[in-house]
């Protein structure tokens, strides 16, 4: 179909409109919104589809609103070969108006005129195609399906080389549906006729197996029954013939038993006869013994006697010296005793010499301690009151030595006379000082220095001022110093005169006491000094009070040892248990170890004597226990001869001896001869031939009762199954199970053909559709790669549908684009179904389509619909910039010539 | 003085090509050929009636075969001997024990499952070698046979298990030695022996002493002149044998070579031909060859053929017979496109043979069917 024209007058809002639309490339229809462009070809569709007089909705909503006047449509079209011109008036006046100009001009109208449009149409015309391809405004962006198209299923199964696409779908459809009995479509499973027979074999075969299991039992036990059966009557027939037999081995036991009680008889009279002789023999060996011992007895009474008297010999002398050795040990234990007691006794007077040193030292401390404080403040006071400071001590000691310088110059460089002697000689210094005619020195005696000078021996003497000495009887010189002697004794004086007043200032009388009094001082000082360091050293570290309790302590302890000490036997105070002076604990210690040693050694001593008595003793009390007994026995044997010989004498004891040996003969001979006889009868044999029988026969019952319970038992089974016609249940349960498996094996065979016809079918078929989807896919897809991408790819289903879109590697459902891709895909499959189509096609109309689009989209959508020849495109759109990139496009602009311009 | 020897009863017995209804039909003859030995013995003048074992299919039949089979036997009007067989040895848990039969069996029938001989009636002993369990240790028969008093008396002997003279082999479980028997039957101790265990009817020695009377009601395709009983007269030291058919059923084997649709109909004419179709049981074999058509049509007479016969068996291995897939109507079908293509690729794969070539085949027989139920041929 192509469209020529199309002109409307009063159709909606439309008062005249026309238009001529280009056949064999895109034409652009621009106008507004609402101006009447979706009227056009909803216009075209009343016009080839209904009746002039149609009084249908959309027929009527096609009536302008304002106005009561009729709808006209008209358009000029090519159906197939045909050129015509169609024109319907509508809602008023119906007309309709046909008129063919090739290939042989015609005019029709009324019905007639539609009847001949709707043959042509149908003739010419893929109708579903043509509702394929048109894209309305609000159009669903579901996949465009072309399969109804026949003439796209013309052209591409012509493509396909005549595949017969669709022309065999009804034979498909019967195989598919004889397949499906046998098979679900898609996952090929088993259906309920082939389960179900499977199902019906399988119980088939299990009930077979059952009734097999439960008859297999009945004649295991029905065999096992007869077995049982048969086992009795053996066991019965060997018990028939054990029976007699035993009986017969019985007897030969039975004479073998006799002769076994009589042997038996003969033992018993051999034990008999044997005690029997064996007492005689041991009364006789008694009696025999029994004189033996009493002469044994008499024996041994005299050697005990014998013995005991040596036992007391020996005895005798031991106790003397053990007496001896008591005395001298109690003398030694007293001696120790003693020393024991000195030891403590110095012991307690060592200690409590210990403690009063102990006492006295503490005290002597705390004396110490006392004097120190009492001297520290006796110091105190005397340092207190004392005249005495360091400065004056120094004059007194600087005027004491300038006086002793002074004297000593006097001394010293008074002129010196030297007297030597040439002989013995006796020089006496009568008087050295002046004015001591006498020469008598202050302070010294009254007597003069005499010096004896041997020959050869001198004497310097100094002369202070006057110097007189005698010179034995010889002579006597008076030697005067001179000048400076008055220096120097005034220097004397001087000094003299300073050291009184510096020891009047001190308060002594003189350097000396001036001296003594500083070492009083010091002394003083030192004891002030000293006190703490007294109370340190004394205390040790301790205080005072540990100091006096320390004192307490040993006062006490002091007390307590005096008081012991004087408790002491023999003491006044002080132990005078020492007659040896021990004197120290050690000594007394020394001592009492010598004494302990040396009891030890007696006790030692005594005790090896005492040992020796006491075996002594025990030798004498065993001797006479001995001899006591050895007496006693003898009396008592004596005793029990004599009762044994008022029984019997020895001579009836020896007869009685021999008679049993005899009787004892006799009884072992014939109990020989009984045991040959038994031994010819070969009792043992006929014994255990009686004992084999009888066992074997108890067997024989035992078994015999274990058979009758047995088969008891298996009756008893038999019995309850016996009616339950298992065997013919069997039979039946097998003809049935092999009915069963023919009629399976029948099923599958007819299962595979048709599955095998069906797979023949689909996989032609598919390889057909594949082949007849091909041009269209391949359209579709060269197209689609200038719009969308070079690597894309789309899937048709049979229905010629896009099922789904591989772009950039990812495949994606159809259903799974965004709108504007699903629009782009139907858009470029409509246009693909379009170019295939041919001449033989439809338009495609794309009313205000794309607007879902991006602008590089749509120009190069633009650009493939300008490439377009051959199929007619008609795009209504109300924005011409959009498709202005379409090259060669024919512009139209929509006017409504008789009402307001659309432009 | 006549006896009536039958044998091989096999009350119970099942095939499993009938169909319930047809096996019931089966039974139900089995049940009735005792009450047409009964008219028989009484129609011959027989003194009694022998069954040489199998009265009974199996040892443990359903009561209601039991029961059947003692109604029917109660119209009998003579003695009736049941001798226990290999399928229904004597013992614990057999038929002859079960509560149905025992509190069931008329008074004249009697179970031979000893070796004490029966006085039917006077001047005649019967003495049974009855099974005892199915694996016999001995030969209770010719054991039976020479335990007998050789006094010429009018004894028979009923035993069961096969003679290997007549069934080819030795069979060790319970055969029979007919040298011993034979030697029995010359020393007089035997005028008669009544064999049963062959379905057949069937002479065993020279003389005609020793005989199978073969099943009364035949159940086996191979059975010589089955379905029949025998009246023995012993009034002469060598009994007078009579054979009497009383069976109803009948097995055919039919054996075909088919190469076109006159073989077809040449089968499908015999078979129609078949008497007393309801008391048929037919086996076909066929070999040749056919067209699928052919092949298809095959099935569909053999099909409704088998709805009139009792048993209709056409079984696999017994068919030799080749389908040509090319230059048949299959291949004549005028389809177009992929329909095309699959059928030519199921008749390459038919062609090509064994399993997969069989699958086509019938995937093409399918298809030809297929095809014309939509009208396309």
């Amino acid at each position: 179909m192509r469209i020529h024209r199309l002109t409307l007058q009063d159709v909606r809002g439309l008062h005249h409109a026309q238009v001529e639309l280009a056949t064999d490339r895109v034409t652009v229809i621009e106008a507004p919104n609402e101006t009447g462009k979706s009227t056009l070809f909803d216009a075209l569709d009343v016009l080839l589809h209904e009746r002039d007089r149609s009084g249908k909705k959309h027929v009527k909503a096609l009536k302008p609103v304002d106005r009561d006047v009729p709808t006209v449509i008209e358009a000029e079209l090519t159906l197939g070969p045909h050129r015509l011109t169609v024109r319907k008036r509508f809602n008023r006046q119906p007309v309709t108006e046909l008129v063919v100009t090739t290939p042989a001009p015609r005019q029709l109208t009324g019905d007639e005129a539609h009847d001949e449009l709707q043959r042509l149409l149908e003739e010419h015309t893929d109708l579903a195609l043509l509702e394929a391809l048109r894209f309305r405004q609000g159009r669903s962006l579901d996949a465009l399906a072309l399969g109804v198209s026949s003439s796209l299923a013309a052209v591409l199964d012509a493509g396909a080389g005549g595949t017969g696409v669709g022309d065999e779908d009804a034979l498909h459809d019967r195989i598919l549906a004889e397949a499906a009995r046998y098979h679900t479509l898609k996952a090929r499973t088993p259906t309920k006729l082939l389960t179900g027979s499977r199902d019906a074999l399988s119980d088939a075969e299990a009930e077979v197996e059952r009734l097999r299991k439960l008859q297999a039992e009945l004649t295991d036990a029905a065999d096992r029954a007869a077995a049982i059966a048969l086992e009795q009557r053996e066991v019965r027939g060997r018990r028939d013939e054990l029976v007699p037999e035993l009986a017969r081995r019985r007897e030969a036991a039975r004479a073998v038993t006799d002769l076994r009680t009589k042997r038996s008889a003969a033992e018993a009279a051999l034990k008999v006869a044997a005690a029997d002789h064996a007492r005689a023999a041991e009364a006789q060996a008694a009696r025999e013994g029994l004189r033996q011992q009493v002469a044994q007895a008499q024996e041994s009474v005299a050697t005990a006697e014998e013995q005991r008297r040596a036992a007391e010999d020996a005895l005798a002398p031991l106790q003397v010296t053990l007496a001896e050795e008591d005395a001298a040990l109690a003398g030694r234990e007293a001696e120790l005793q003693r020393a024991r007691e000195a030891l403590t006794s110095v012991r307690l007077q060592t200690d409590l010499e210990r403690a009063e040193q102990d006492l006295e030292r503490d005290r002597t401390r705390r004396r110490r301690i006392e004097d120190a404080h009492e001297a520290a403040a006796e110091a105190a006071t005397f340092l207190a009151g004392t005249t005495s400071s360091p400065p004056r001590h120094e004059r007194v000691r600087l005027a004491s030595d300038a006086l002793r310088v002074a004297e000593v110059r006097l001394d010293a460089e008074a002129p010196t006379v030297t007297v030597s002697a040439r002989q013995d000689l006796v020089v006496s210094q009568v008087d050295g000082t002046p004015g001591t005619p006498d020469g008598t020195p202050d302070g010294t005696p009254d007597g003069e220095e005499v010096t004896s000078l041997a020959p050869g021996d001198s004497l310097e003497l100094p002369i202070p001022d006057r110097l007189r000495l005698r010179l034995g009887e010889v002579a006597d010189i008076e030697v005067v110093a001179g000048r400076s002697l008055e220096d120097r004794q005034v220097a004397l004086r001087t000094a003299r005169a300073e050291l009184a007043a510096a020891c009047e200032e001190l308060g002594v009388d003189g350097p000396d006491a001036a001296e003594a009094l500083a070492d009083e001082v010091a002394r003083h000082r030192d004891a002030l000094g000293e006190r703490d360091a007294v109370v340190a050293r004394e205390l040790d570290g301790q205080d005072l009070d540990t100091l006096e309790a320390r004192i307490r302590d040993a006062t006490a302890t002091v007390a307590s040892l005096q008081q012991r000490l004087h408790e002491r036997p023999g003491s006044g105070g002080r132990s005078d248990a020492d007659p040896e002076g021990a004197g120290t604990p050690e000594q007394a210690e020394t001592v009492l170890s010598e004494l302990e040693a040396a009891l030890a050694e007696q006790r030692g001593q005594r005790a090896s004597r005492a040992r020796m008595v006491a075996e002594g003793h025990e030798e004498l009390v065993a001797a006479r226990t001995r001899a006591g007994a050895m007496a006693a026995e003898l009396d008592r044997l004596r005793a029990a001869l004599s009762r044994a010989r008022t029984q019997a004498d020895d001579d009836t004891v020896a007869g009685a001896t021999t008679g049993a040996a005899a009787i004892e003969t006799d009884a072992r001979a014939e109990l020989r001869a009984l045991d040959d006889r038994l031994a010819t009868h070969n009792a043992a044999a006929v014994e255990l031939e009686v004992e084999v029988a009888a066992a074997e026969l108890d067997a024989l019952d035992r078994r015999l009762a274990e058979l009758r319970e047995e088969a008891a038992g298996i009756a008893g089974r038999l019995e309850v199954h016996g009616d339950d016609g298992v065997g013919e249940s069997l039979l039946t349960a097998e003809a049935e199970l092999h009915r069963r498996r023919r009629d399976d094996r029948s099923l599958r065979r007819r299962a595979a053909a048709a599955l095998a016809l069906r797979d023949a079918f689909e996989a032609a078929r598919e390889e057909a559709y594949a082949a007849y989807r091909a041009p269209l896919r391949e359209r579709i897809v060269a197209a689609g790669r200038l719009v969308l991408g070079a690597d894309l790819d789309i899937q048709l289903d049979e229905e010629l549908r896009v099922t789904s879109r591989t772009l950039q590697g990812r495949t994606l459902p159809f259903g799974q684009l965004s709108a504007g891709a699903r629009e782009q895909l139907a858009i470029l499959t409509a246009l693909a179904a379009a170019d295939l189509a041919g001449e033989g096609g439809v338009p495609l109309v794309l009313d205000d389509t794309l607007g879902y689009t991006d602008p590089v989209r749509l120009e190069r959508l633009a650009a493939l619909l300008g490439r377009t020849r051959g199929p007619q495109v008609v795009v209504l759109t109300c924005v011409g910039s959009r498709f202005a990139a379409i090259p060669g496009a024919e512009v139209v602009h929509l006017r409504d010539r008789s009402g307001p311009s659309s432009d | 003085m006549r006896v009536l020897h039958t044998s091989d009863w096999q009350l119970g017995m099942t095939r499993h090509y009938l169909g319930a209804e047809d096996q019931g039909r089966f039974s139900q003859a089995r049940v009735d050929a005792i009450r047409g030995l009964g008219a028989l013995a009484a129609e011959q003048g027989c003194v009694c009636m022998v069954v040489a074992g199998d009265v009974f299919e199996t040892n443990q039949p359903d009561a209601r075969t039991v029961l059947r089979a003692l109604d029917a036997l109660r119209e009998v009007t003579v003695p009736v001997y049941l001798l226990p067989g290999n399928h229904d040895p004597a013992g614990p848990g057999s038929v002859w024990r079960s509560a149905a039969f025992r509190e069931r069996c008329p008074d004249h029938v009697e179970v031979l499952d000893d070796t004490t001989a029966r006085r039917p009636v006077d001047g005649l002993e019967v003495v049974g070698a009855p099974w005892t369990s199915k694996q016999p240790v001995a030969d209770l028969t010719a054991e039976v046979c020479e335990a007998a008093p050789p006094d010429h008396a009018r004894r028979i002997v009923v035993g069961h298990g096969s003679v290997a003279e007549v069934s080819g082999g030795f069979d060790a479980a319970g055969t029979i030695d007919l040298g011993r028997v034979t030697r029995a039957i010359s020393q007089g101790r035997v005028r008669y022996v009544a064999l049963g265990d062959r379905h057949s009817c069937t002479r065993v020695d020279a003389d005609g002493q020793v005989w199978y009377a073969g099943a009364p009601e035949p159940t086996d395709y191979d059975e010589v002149d089955p379905g029949t009983a025998l009246v023995v007269d012993l009034t002469d030291p060598v009994p007078a044998v009579t054979r009497h058919h009383i069976g109803t059923w009948r097995f055919h084997r039919l054996h075909r070579e088919v190469a076109g649709d006159d073989d077809l109909d040449a089968l499908a004419a015999e078979l129609d031909a078949i008497d007393d179709p309801q008391r048929a049981i037919v086996k076909v074999s066929i070999a040749g060859t056919l067209d699928l058509q052919q092949a298809a049509r095959l099935d569909e007479l053999l099909t409704a053929r088998s709805l009139a016969l009792a048993a209709l068996e056409h079984p696999d291995r017994h068919r030799d017979l080749a389908v040509q897939v090319s230059g048949s109507d299959v291949t004549d079908l005028p389809l177009t496109g992929y329909a095309a293509l699959a059928r030519d690729r199921l008749l390459s794969a038919a062609e090509s043979g064994g399993p997969e070539g069989e699958v086509a085949t019938d995937a093409l027989a399918l298809l030809l069917r297929l095809a014309g139920e939509g009208g396309t041929r």
